[in-house]
């Protein structure tokens, strides 16, 4: 092995939709050994920072335990109650459903959970991991198969550069900070930006190996859907 | 600061030389960037030290009594609208409703009188800072309403594409951060807030993004004006008639439905 093309301005550079940076590391000795360093380190690095943050957040509000009994104990307090508390059934049936509510609701609208965060110091960088080799290998594939001249760890250095809008996640260390869906535009955008200075492509070849690899998504999951609902039928129909 | 004062003006007054030399720079996403997320915190700014004062304020009480005049108020404004429902049917209807309220407004006093490990005043500001930082990051509700990155890199993929389609040269850089300048407007809604007019201003602050979104697409794509309009407006019609043909659908699919009962 070479040089370390990688640096940070290469990162802050290829973030910013600098075609050189992605060119530099395509032509690197060893793209793919880069690219995997930059993926291990955006996943760990930006799961420490959201986990100082997830930490305030959840020293910041009460305890879910006693908003969860400040609720319990105001339904009691209502007139429908005494209709549910005279059937012991409708009762025990009730209390399961929302302790069963209270196990999935507060992670799912985004309650600050340190011991999530801390497990997301493995799975962040491991899914980065899975999701760069996956997209990048069918990526190159595609834009293979339209014409192109790169090769596979080119594709797999440069589209490892268009994991860098997921260092804004970072930003995870303020409390209650949210995101949204516009890391996953940026980063489809470095994709295209990786596959043209990968393969050298025309603009339109190129768009197409950069969303091929999600129709090939989509009809995985289709396939999973149809065998679940085929399975649960089978199962149903016994 | 000069500078951004420039080609503030020079976007505000449709100045094609202060596009071209925008788009032009090797640093264009990175400065479109800046001035998205720098007129989103800016814009972002009185809701910054409201929630700040009411958080340090720590009145759950004044805050409850507020959201209770507010609901009392829409509650008010909904009665014209249910006179075609019998008078006792209806007094049901606003009696569950006020009781609903008030439970969600008991709870809500209640938390917030429950203890926190950091002291409730840094929880507030912590929270107020958190909202405010995610400012930029917001999505619009209708295409460029409003100035965040959400907003300009989710309706711009697909205006960059149509662009292409008709014949548009821009590379991404090029055009993300010429596009970066429908912003400038929007500092307006920093009056958002304001009674009566905090509507209109938005409204202003919108349709005046508008046009300079198109006018940087046809600069950065070197397009004509009419085909950089057709390129911004496309996706968007796109998107209409395949809620259109959804919606049909939808409705075939629940026809055949009832009637096969």
């Amino acid at each position: 092995m070479g040089n370390r093309t990688l640096s940070i301005g290469l990162i802050l550079r290829a973030l910013f939709l600098d075609g050189d940076a992605y060119d530099q590391l395509r032509d690197d000795d060893n793209p793919f050994v880069e690219g995997l360093f930059l993926i291990v380190i955006i996943g760990a690095g930006t799961a420490l920072l959201h986990l100082v943050g997830q930490l305030l957040a959840w020293a910041s509000i009460p305890q879910i335990s006693a908003i969860k009994d400040v609720i319990w104990n105001a339904y009691q307090r209502m007139p429908w109650w005494t209709e549910i508390a005279r059937i012991p059934e409708a009762l025990t049936q009730f209390q399961q459903t929302w302790d069963l509510a209270w196990r999935i609701l507060p992670t799912l609208f985004g309650a600050p959970s340190p011991g999530n965060a801390a497990w997301n110091l493995v799975a962040w960088p491991v899914a980065a991991l899975l999701s760069w080799l996956i997209y990048g290998l069918l990526a190159h594939l595609f834009a293979r198969l339209l014409g192109g001249a790169g090769g596979v760890g080119q594709t797999l250095g440069t589209t490892a550069l268009a994991f860098t809008p997921l260092l804004l996640r970072g930003l995870g260390f303020i409390p209650f900070l949210t995101i949204g869906g516009v890391l996953g535009t940026w980063q489809l955008i470095c994709r295209y930006k990786a596959l043209r200075s990968a393969h050298g492509l025309s603009w339109g070849r190129t768009f197409w190996a950069t969303v091929l690899p999600f129709a090939v998504y989509l009809l995985f999951w289709l396939l999973v859907a149809g065998l679940g609902g085929a399975v649960i039928t089978a199962i149903v129909g016994r | 600061m000069s500078d951004w004062i420039r080609i503030a003006r020079g976007a505000l007054t449709l100045n094609t030389e202060t596009f071209t030399a925008f788009r032009a720079r090797g640093d264009v996403f990175f400065r479109g960037f800046l001035l998205i997320v720098g007129l989103a915190l800016i814009v972002g700014l009185p809701t910054l030290v409201i929630d700040t004062v009411h958080g340090l304020r720590g009145d759950a009480a004044t805050e409850i009594a507020d959201a209770t005049a507010g609901f009392e108020q829409g509650l008010a404004q909904a009665i014209p609208f249910m006179q075609g429902i019998p008078s006792d049917v209806r007094e049901q209807i606003l009696a569950q409703v006020r009781q609903s309220f008030q439970l969600g407004a008991q709870i809500g006093s209640e938390i917030a009188q429950l203890p926190t490990i950091l002291p409730r005043p840094v929880s507030a500001i912590l929270e107020a800072i958190g909202k405010w930082f995610s400012t930029p990051f917001g999505r619009a509700g209708f295409p460029l309403s409003m100035a965040t990155l959400g907003a300009w890199l989710g309706y711009g993929i697909w205006v960059m594409l149509a662009a292409r389609l008709l014949g548009g040269r821009a590379g991404l850089a090029e055009f993300f951060g010429a596009t970066s300048l429908f912003a400038v407007p929007h500092l307006l809604n920093v009056f958002s807030r304001a009674p009566f007019v905090g509507g209109v201003i938005g409204f202003i602050a919108f349709l005046w993004g508008a046009i300079i979104y198109v006018k940087a697409t046809a600069v950065s794509q070197k397009l004509s004006i009419e085909r950089a309009l057709l390129a911004v407006l496309l996706p968007l019609l796109v998107a209409i008639v395949l809620l259109i043909i959804a919606a049909i659908g939808v409705a075939g699919i629940m026809g055949i439905i009832v009637a096969s009962r």
